[in-house]
């Protein structure tokens, strides 16, 4: 009896040390993530936010000033223009670059011949790396003999046109650029989903004698809204952020035309040196981008409870 | 001809013989090869014009094919923009990029999947938010910790680690390795143990074969994304001698090397990632697949 007990004790003793053993061991291994999170995204992010509330003389606070830099920023005169110009990035890129990836899945996924060739060909220039094709582009654009679209024009007697130079024009072309990249690596997710639709829904819906855009509309995009919403959402706030199309085709120009938030927050902070100003635009940038994620999952939910 | 027949789709195999949607199903197939041609033709005319003396890109009317295709004119551009050091250069950043992304985030999914030490559902959700916040505001702050970094006050500019190490810092891979441990199952662990498997050796017989898949596919992400990284080497890199083959491009454009040159060079920053996608299509392909699904 004695010797049962001093057993379960025993036992006991082991599992506890075999669990402070497995804590231990278990958080040595996730040390170098959990260190890189948050140095490089937890520890940044917030300090911005903090360090936005200060006066600083380069990377050094030196006294709290409250909502100064945020003063300063939204009565800067290209303040508004900057801020409408990152909402027609994001109007251009969900009217061209949202349906596009949508179409070419659908088509993908109809076509029998050939499927595997052009699947791979969509998918091209996703490999080219992103400066490379912001570059590609600028030269097609290039605003005299020497772009490829002017070129083209030339074959019919057609003056060199300016297009990125154009401030009516640039901000389009650039969205233009990058639904040119990202598109095909997009198309091939959207594709994944719908071969897992159940091929039953479109019989059924041929014996109802569904034409072909009412088959579309009722059973493939219903099918894949999770996948739409969440494609919605992304991209919103991914060209909410664009920086690095306009850095490297137009430096935002012409004439501020083509500046974006997240443009005009690099240059006040690296090569105006206005720190507090740059911070305060970030983080303007940033709640704006939080309150339309809380936004999309709250229409998540919704969407949810209906189905 | 069995192979080609219609299996699945909103036509149906049927409904493909009466006109109608014949006519909307080879309509289809116009818009994919317009698409097709948009997709290639870009690339292709920048090589052809690479080749191109300068006076012939700008001759009316314009030219497609360049009057002669010198091979000798692609070494001479090589080794006149020293683009061997470029290359190596990119290379060091992939090689790391790829080491940290794999080794660190596969080792925190791992820790989160199956060995679950307490607190676990915590640091989980804090990992899923921080994926789903915008990366804005986070720029600056990060520089100046490149500049003095807490505690150690280690300057990192001018090296390839803070590109690194926030290849690292990986929420997504994270939650990749993640979902793939989950699906290998406890029990093949528990039977190799009880064959007299110690940890290391179910690590290395067991774990690391079965995520080959997984492994393949954080690891050419990484690479292509690294390849491609031209933003943070832009700012961190300062010695002309370091500069990686990204950011080497948007110094040529702002230093107004002559057009065929340019063009030519973005060829060869494109060349790589070419090849590591015809070796890989496979897994490419297939892995954005696996991921379409889970995540």
């Amino acid at each position: 009896m004695e010797n049962k007990t001093t057993n379960i004790a025993a036992k006991a003793k082991t599992t506890r040390l075999h669990s402070i053993k497995k804590n231990v061991f278990g958080w040595i291994l996730f040390a170098p993530f959990a260190l890189l999170l948050y140095f490089f995204i937890l520890r940044p992010q917030v300090i911005g936010i903090i360090y936005s509330l200060f006066d600083l003389v380069g990377f050094t606070p030196t006294s709290f000033v409250g909502f100064d830099n945020y003063v300063n920023v939204f009565t800067n005169s290209d303040f508004l223009k900057i801020l409408t110009n990152t909402l027609k990035y994001v109007f251009w890129s969900l009217l061209i670059g949202y349906p596009l990836p949508v179409i070419m899945a659908i088509m993908l996924n109809e076509i029998v011949r050939g499927q595997s060739f052009f699947r791979v060909s969509v998918y091209i220039p996703t490999i080219v790396p992103t400066i490379a094709a912001s570059l590609i582009w600028f030269f097609m654009y290039y605003p005299d003999q020497a772009g490829l679209l002017n070129a083209f024009l030339s074959l019919f007697g057609v003056e060199p046109f300016t297009w990125l130079q154009n401030e009516n024009y640039t901000i389009l072309l650039i969205v233009i650029s990058c639904t040119w990249k990202g598109a095909g690596g997009t198309t091939i997710l959207f594709l994944a989903s719908l071969t897992s639709i159940n091929q039953e829904l479109y019989e059924a819906a041929i014996v109802d004698g569904a034409g072909f855009l009412a088959r579309v509309k009722n059973i493939t995009l219903p099918q894949i809204s999770s996948m739409l919403v969440l494609g919605f959402v992304q991209q919103v706030i991914s060209v909410f952020q664009i920086i690095e199309q306009p850095m490297t085709m137009t430096g935002g120009g012409p004439d501020g035309a083509s500046m974006s938030m997240a443009y005009w927050a690099y240059k006040e902070g690296f090569e105006g040196f206005r720190i507090g100003n740059s911070l305060a635009i970030s983080t303007i940038t940033f709640t704006i981008l939080i309150l339309m994620t809380l936004f999309y999952f709250k229409l998540n939910k919704k969407l949810e409870e209906n189905v | 001809m069995a192979k080609y027949e219609k299996k699945v789709g909103i036509i149906s195999a049927v409904e493909l013989k009466k006109p109608k949607y014949k006519a909307i199903y080879w309509s289809m197939y116009a818009f994919l090869i317009l698409c097709v041609f948009v997709n290639l033709f870009p690339t292709i005319w920048i090589m052809l014009s690479g080749f191109k003396e300068v006076k012939e890109i700008y001759s009316v009317p314009p030219t497609l094919f360049p009057s002669e295709m010198s091979f000798s004119k692609l070494f001479e551009v090589w080794s006149q923009l020293k683009l061997g050091r470029n290359y190596l250069n990119s290379l060091f950043i992939v090689l790391g990029d790829v080491a940290f992304a794999i080794v660190v985030n596969a080792l925190g999914g791992y820790v989160i999947s199956k060995i679950k030490p307490k607190g676990t559902q915590l640091v989980f959700a804090i990992v899923v938010w921080t994926m789903l916040m915008p990366s804005a505001g986070r720029t600056v702050p990060i520089y100046m910790q490149i500049v003095d970094f807490p505690l150690i006050h280690v300057n990192m500019t001018n090296t390839y680690l803070p590109m690194w190490l926030m290849a690292g810092a990986n929420c997504f891979n994270l939650l990749m390795f993640k979902n793939f441990f989950d699906s290998i199952s406890i029990s093949l662990v528990e039977a190799a143990k009880i064959d007299g498997a110690t940890d290391i050796g179910v690590f290395w017989k067991i774990l690391l074969p079965l995520s080959v898949p997984i492994i393949t596919y954080v690891g050419i992400n990484a690479a292509q994304g690294a390849w491609g990284a031209f933003f943070w080497p832009n700012i961190v890199i300062e010695d002309q001698n370091m500069i990686p083959m990204a950011t080497k491009l948007y110094k040529m454009k702002s230093e107004a090397y002559t057009l065929d040159k340019q063009f030519l060079a973005l060829i060869f920053s494109i060349i790589p990632s070419l090849l590591v996608f015809m070796i890989f299509q496979k897994q490419i392909m297939g892995g954005i697949n696996v991921g379409g699904v889970k995540g």
